[in-house]
């Protein structure tokens, strides 16, 4: 029983390191500002879930395991607030994006779609 | 008003949890007052800026829209890597629109720029009455929106019919 659960705990973790690696290497290989935020935003959300995920497992179910709960749901909650205000300022202060679709053609394709 | 008492109840329950010294009565006195502290702090704000809208709702109906939130974020996130891992096969067309909200209240409509933004793939850049601005790293993720799937869910959260 104890070697399934390490077991686990280790595939969460390499897991998490793994996509962890993929938002580091995104943001060397986006382009641009508004590109890499996507890049980080996979290290923020399923590669915290994962990490905390095999240190639950590793701990057991206790009040450090509750904290690393607390540690998912607060990022969670407060990434999307942080990389909003990024791109909300450098939107504001005119930094703008290069696009694969023009504003005007994809506001006609949304158009056609619906 | 009930926020009040709510708001005392969870922060009291998350500092328990957080701290773990139940015994100690200075400690248990210094968390009573931070707790105090914080409310304090919570009910100034909302003096100006009133919570009047439907948050109780939208609260008690979270673990139905979370699953499936989760669901997606696991999806939006392959995408990504697939961006990441094989820009020749998939490249990325980045994309700006202007979508209509379904979601009325204020705080519904922060729920759903939240979780737009908490997906990989897409950012909400502006928040305007019943417009935002998202940008989309594929045209896949901004169809995904199009679709209005997650504003529809958002929306039955906060209970249409009240």
């Amino acid at each position: 029983m104890e070697i399934i659960i390490d077991g686990l705990s280790w595939i969460c973790l390499l897991i998490g390191c793994g996509l962890g690696l993929s938002g580091a290497i995104g943001i060397f290989r986006f382009k641009e500002f508004y590109t890499r935020m996507h890049a980080a935003s996979v290290t923020d959300t399923l590669c915290v879930f994962f990490i905390a995920a095999g240190m639950i497992l590793q701990s057991g179910f206790n009040l450090v395991s509750v904290k690393l709960i607390f540690v998912v749901a607060l990022l969670w909650l407060t990434g999307p607030v942080a990389s909003h205000a990024l791109v909300r300022a450098a939107y504001q202060t005119g930094l703008k994006p290069k696009l694969g679709i023009t504003r005007k053609q994809s506001s006609l394709r949304g158009k056609s779609s619906t | 008003m009930p926020y009040r008492y709510l708001l005392i109840i969870g922060l009291s329950i998350f500092w328990l949890l957080l701290s773990g010294y139940w015994d100690n009565p200075l400690i248990l006195g210094l968390g009573v007052a931070s707790v105090a502290l914080s409310t304090w702090l919570a009910m100034r704000i909302e003096r100006d800026y009133a919570f009047q809208d439907r948050g109780l709702s939208i609260l008690l109906k979270q673990p139905t829209y979370w699953p499936w939130l989760f669901v997606e974020i696991i999806k939006a996130n392959i995408a990504v890597l697939r961006c990441i891992w094989l820009p020749e096969k998939y490249p990325t067309t980045p994309l700006i629109r202007t979508l209509k909200v379904a979601p009325e209240s204020r705080i519904a409509r922060t729920v759903y720029a939240n979780s737009i933004t908490l997906t990989p793939g897409t950012v909400t850049i502006k928040v305007r009455n019943q417009e935002i601005l998202v940008y989309a790293l594929t045209e896949e993720g901004m169809a995904d929106l199009e679709t209005g799937e997650m504003g529809r869910r958002v929306h039955k959260l906060e209970g249409s019919d009240t």
